[in-house]
């Protein structure tokens, strides 16, 4: 009866426990708890042994080659697939973009003799807006970029109703702008600061947002991109 | 751990230097991760199948690899996972309990080969009962002679961890084996 309370420790002690001093002092007087104690350390070795058997198991010696094979053979594949992929992205994105303007379009048409504010690169005129009463500086007649009007309330200026629907013009952005451009569309949306200086492009205006002083400034310098050297993109200035 | 660096005739994708190293240290641990995955498969083909699967998988991550020292335990625990993924897969479809049988099957004379192949798969089936923390740690344990400094440092665990780990594991088998190894029966 006395050695079954030992079995626990025995087990541990044969798998690399502590023996404590307790157990210590009954192996020094019992023979049967240290054959016990033996026997299950043997056995343990025998189950090392097993292990260190099977685990001595050599790949085939073209293993190392085959898995470099196998490595290059996936990379290549899945570099062959990736412009399909993107392509592939890219037509989803066209496709969502077409989809989703042409359900806007047909919500809330838009007359197209209204004005045009364009935040476009083929703006010549810049437009100040200044304190209201101070006369508009006339203009040289402008082109029409976008027929899509966006009307753009502001606090200091004359309400100007704001149509249940406001279709967005579409704008192509410079690279490195579209976060100083969605600052500027969220001010002209807020109204309540006074608008940044305003590149407009279109016609009629001065029927929506008046006064406003237009100043010219002379056309923009332009050189064909292809140069990297000189693009005026890396141009430090 | 004895791995020979070796020339290969397969080259990666390109000589970039990113690529060079991969491909070293690649050839250094492809070998242990064969190993690790035979300890779960014990089927060679399907070991080194898995082993090309885990190089497969660390060379897409390992440009991100944030300390490349440690690769080869990275290898070492991505050819365990898979290798655990697959032998539960292959159980779902019952490939390897066909296997096995077929392989007993081999041998149907030779008594005393017989009773090794007994007492061998019965000391896996015990290794498998393992939970999974405990398992790793008596597989890689007997690997290559790993000692508990090693195994730490392969699974990232402090050695008083994987000490413990490895007393609990051995403390479970002799529970669960009792008297399968010849000439340690009890009377």
């Amino acid at each position: 009866m006395r050695c079954e309370r030992y079995e626990q420790d025995l087990t541990a002690g044969a798998a690399g426990r502590t023996i404590s001093a307790d157990l210590e002092a009954h192996l020094e007087e019992c023979v049967a708890c240290r054959h016990r104690l033996t026997e299950k350390r043997a056995l343990l070795e025998a189950v090392d042994q097993v292990l260190r058997v099977a685990f001595d198991v050599e790949p085939s010696p073209a293993l190392r080659h085959r898995v470099i094979s196998r490595v290059a053979q996936k990379e290549r594949e899945r570099r062959r697939m990736m412009p399909g992929v993107a392509a592939a992205a890219l037509a989803a994105g066209l496709v969502i973009v077409l989809l989703a303007g042409g359900r806007r379009g047909s919500i809330a048409p838009l007359e197209s003799s209204a004005a045009a504010i364009s935040p476009g690169p083929p703006v010549r005129d810049v437009v100040m807006p200044e304190a209201s009463g101070k006369p508009p500086i006339p203009s040289a007649p402008r082109p029409l970029v976008a027929a899509t009007p966006l009307v753009v309330p502001t606090g200091s200026r004359p309400a100007v109703a704001r149509p249940a629907f406001v279709r967005e013009p579409e704008v192509l952005v410079p690279p490195g702008q579209e976060a100083a451009l969605q600052r500027f569309v969220a001010v002209l949306r807020d109204g309540s600061v006074p608008p940044p200086p305003l590149l407009l492009s279109g016609a009629s205006l001065e029927s929506l947002i008046a006064p406003i002083p237009l100043i010219k400034i002379p056309a923009l310098e332009t050189k064909p991109l292809a140069d990297s050297v000189d693009s005026p993109e890396r141009s430090p200035s | 751990m004895n791995d020979a660096v070796a020339p290969l005739a397969g080259r990666l994708v390109s000589d970039a230097p990113l690529d060079r190293e991969f491909e070293e240290r690649l050839t250094e641990a492809s070998t242990l991760a064969f190993r690790v995955a035979y300890g779960v498969l014990r089927q060679r083909e399907d070991a080194e199948d898995v082993a090309q699967e885990a190089a497969v998988r660390a060379y897409r991550g390992f440009s991100s690899l944030r300390n490349r020292d440690q690769f080869r335990s990275w290898l070492v625990r991505i050819a365990w996972r898979l290798a655990l993924d697959r032998r539960k897969s292959e159980r779902r479809r019952g490939v390897r309990e066909l296997r096995a049988s077929t392989t007993s099957r081999v041998h149907p004379n030779a008594e005393e080969l017989a009773a090794g192949r007994e007492t061998e798969q019965r000391v896996w089936e015990a290794v498998d009962d393992l939970p999974e923390k405990l398992r790793i740690v008596v597989v890689l344990s007997a690997i290559e002679g790993h000692g508990m400094r090693e195994v730490a440092r392969l699974l990232g665990l402090a050695e008083g961890t994987v000490k413990s780990r490895l007393h609990e594991a051995r403390r479970r088998l002799l529970e669960m084996l009792p008297c399968v190894v010849s000439g340690t029966n009890r009377t």
